[in-house]
C-alpha cells in the first residue's frame, strides 16, 4: 500500500516545529518608521473602512498642488505688475511732451509773471513818481527827449526786473521807430496797433470799456517782450471777468505825460484792441487784449 | 500564503506591526525550519538560524520588491543564512539522526545485503526474504525516508513539495542548474518509492 509522501511530509512538518517565535519576538526592534498616534490613525481608517494611503495620497496631492501653485501665483502676479508697471511707464512716456509743452508757458509767463509780480507792483508806481519829477523838472518840452526820459522811469522798473536786456533793447528799437515817425499820440497808438496787427483781430475796432477796476500790474514774459510790449495790467471788468491789457514802454510814458494816474484798485475806462488768439496768458481768464487808449474815472 | 497577503504582511512589518510577522512565522516557520535542518543536519543550529531569519526579516523588510515571488526570496535568504553559518562554524555537522532511523536503515541495508548476497535461492525463500525488506523499508517514516535522501536532494525535494516552486525557481535559489535539479529530484523520487511512498 503506498503512501502519499507530501501529505505525511506536510503533517510531519506541522507536529515536528518547535515554538521559536519567543525567542524571536524579545529580539525585535522597535521601528521609527510610525508613530503610535500614526498607528491609531491608521487603525481608525482601517475600523472605519478607509484606505490608510488615501489620507496620505491626498496630503501628498494637496502638497504637490500647492508646490505647483504658489509658484504659479508668484508668476501671475510678477505678470500682472510687470504689465502694470509697462503700461504705467508707456503712459507717462506719452505724457512727457504733453507736461513740457503744458508747463512751458507757465515757466515763460504764468510763474514768471508770478515771481515778479511785486517788482511790477513798484514798477507800476514808479512811473507815477518819475511822471512827478517830470512835472517838476519842466523837463519833456521837447518830445523825443520826453520819450527819452519817459522811459527813464520805465527803465527803474525794469532796474526791478531780473531780466534787464530786453527792455533796454526795447528801448531802442522803441526809440528808432520814434525818430522815424514823430508823431502825436493817437498816431504811435495806431503805429502800435498796425506793428502788432499780427496780435489783433481787428487792428481797427477797439472794443470800448467804460469802467474797468485795475487790480494787477505785471511785467509780461520775454516771450511777450518780443513782440514789444512791456506791461500788463489786469482790469476786473463790471460784469466780473477780467481783461489784461498789455502797453508799451512808450504807452506808459504817453500814460504819465498825460498825468492818468495808474494805481491798482483804482476805475478806468478803456479802448482795447482784442487779441486774435485770446493771447498766451492763461490768467486772462476772460480776454486779453492791447491797450489803444485809457483814462481815469475820478 | 499568497503572494497578495505576503506583500501586506510586509507592509505592516514596515511600519513596525509584529502582527505581520507572526503570520508569517505562523505560515512559513515549519517550511524554513526543516529546510534549514536538511541543509544544516543539526537540530539546535537550525533553530538557531531560524530565528535568527525571522529577526533579519523584521529587519530588512524594507527591501522586499512586491510581487517577485515571496517563498523564493525567503527560501534563498534562509538558504544563504545556513551558508553563512556553516561557513563561520568551519566544521561539519553531525547528522542528527534518531535512533529509529539508523535502525531502519540498518535492517533496510541488512535486508538489501542478505538479498544480494543470496542471490537465486528459492522462490519462496527469496520472497519471504523480499517481502520483509519491502516490510522493513515501507515502514520507514517520512523522517526517515527523508534521511535516506542526499542533502542536495532533500532540499530539492522540500523546496518543490512544500514550497511548491517550480524547478527554475529551485535552479535560481540553489544557483545550480536547471538539469541537474531535475535529475536529482527524479533520483529522490525513485528513493521515496522505494520506501513505500507514491510520489
Amino acid at each position: 500500500m503506498k503512501r502519499d509522501f507530501q501529505e505525511e511530509y506536510q503533517n510531519y512538518i506541522e507536529s515536528d516545529m518547535p515554538d521559536l517565535w519567543s525567542r524571536i519576538e524579545p529580539n525585535l526592534k522597535e521601528k521609527k518608521g510610525k508613530t503610535e498616534e500614526e498607528q491609531t490613525v491608521a487603525q481608525k481608517a482601517e475600523g472605519s473602512g478607509e484606505n490608510p494611503e488615501t489620507g496620505k495620497e491626498q496630503k501628498n496631492k494637496i502638497i504637490y498642488l500647492m508646490k505647483r501653485a504658489v509658484p504659479a501665483a508668484a508668476c501671475l502676479c510678477a505678470l500682472l505688475i510687470g504689465f502694470n508697471v509697462m503700461r504705467v511707464s508707456k503712459n507717462s512716456a506719452d505724457m512727457a511732451p504733453m507736461e513740457s509743452a503744458c508747463e512751458e508757458p507757465s515757466d515763460a509767463g504764468m510763474t514768471y509773471e508770478a515771481e515778479l509780480e511785486e517788482a511790477a507792483d513798484e514798477a507800476a508806481e514808479a512811473p507815477m513818481e518819475a511822471c512827478e519829477d517830470a512835472e517838476s523838472d519842466e523837463s519833456f518840452d521837447d518830445g523825443d527827449n520826453a520819450m527819452t526820459e519817459s522811459a527813464a522811469p520805465a527803465d527803474m522798473s525794469s532796474e526791478n526786473m531780473e531780466n534787464d536786456e530786453t527792455p533796454v533793447i526795447q528801448e531802442n528799437k522803441e526809440d528808432n521807430m520814434y525818430e522815424a515817425d514823430p508823431a502825436g499820440g493817437a498816431d504811435r497808438n495806431k503805429a502800435q496797433a498796425e506793428a502788432a496787427g499780427n496780435l489783433t483781430e481787428a487792428g481797427e475796432n477797439a472794443v470800448e470799456i467804460e469802467r474797468a477796476v485795475l487790480y494787477k500790474i505785471a511785467v509780461v514774459s520775454e516771450e511777450m517782450q518780443e513782440t514789444g510790449y512791456a506791461y500788463a495790467y489786469t482790469f476786473r471788468l463790471e460784469d466780473g471777468s477780467s481783461l489784461k491789457v498789455y502797453l508799451t514802454k512808450e504807452q506808459c510814458a504817453d500814460i504819465e505825460e498825460r498825468g492818468i494816474e495808474i494805481k491798482r484798485k483804482e476805475a478806468y475806462s478803456l479802448s482795447v484792441y482784442p487779441l486774435k488768439n485770446g493771447g498766451n496768458d492763461r490768467n486772462a481768464e476772460n480776454g486779453e487784449g492791447i491797450l489803444e487808449k485809457i483814462e481815469k474815472i475820478p | 500564503m499568497e503572494d497578495r497577503v505576503f506583500d501586506r504582511c510586509m507592509e505592516r512589518i514596515k511600519q513596525g506591526d509584529k502582527e505581520a510577522l507572526k503570520e508569517i512565522y505562523v505560515a512559513y516557520a515549519g517550511f524554513l525550519f526543516h529546510f534549514l535542518l536538511g541543509i544544516l543536519r543539526n537540530r539546535e543550529n537550525a533553530e538557531d538560524v531560524t530565528s535568527e531569519f525571522f529577526i533579519k526579516l523584521w529587519d530588512i523588510a524594507d527591501k522586499y520588491v512586491p510581487g517577485t515571488g515571496h517563498r523564493a526570496w525567503l527560501s534563498r535568504i534562509a538558504r544563504n543564512m545556513a551558508v553563512d553559518f556553516l561557513r563561520s562554524h568551519k566544521r561539519e555537522i553531525p547528522y542528527d539522526a534518531g535512533e529509529q532511523g539508523f535502525e531502519a536503515m540498518a535492517a533496510s541495508d541488512e535486508a538489501l545485503n542478505e538479498r544480494g548476497r543470496t542471490g537465486g535461492g528459492t522462490i519462496s525463500e527469496s520472497d519471504n526474504r523480499d517481502a520483509t525488506a519491502e516490510e522493513a523499508v515501507s515502514n520507514l517514516t517520512v523522517k526517515e525516508a527523508l534521511d535516506r535522501l542526499k542533502p542536495a536532494e532533500r532540499e530539492i525535494v522540500h523546496l518543490k513539495i512544500i514550497g511548491d516552486m517550480t524547478f527554475e525557481e529551485i535552479s535560481n535559489i540553489l544557483e545550480t542548474p536547471m538539469g541537474t535539479v531535475t535529475w536529482r529530484y527524479r533520483e529522490a523520487m525513485k528513493k521515496l518509492r522505494r520506501c513505500g511512498y507514491e510520489a
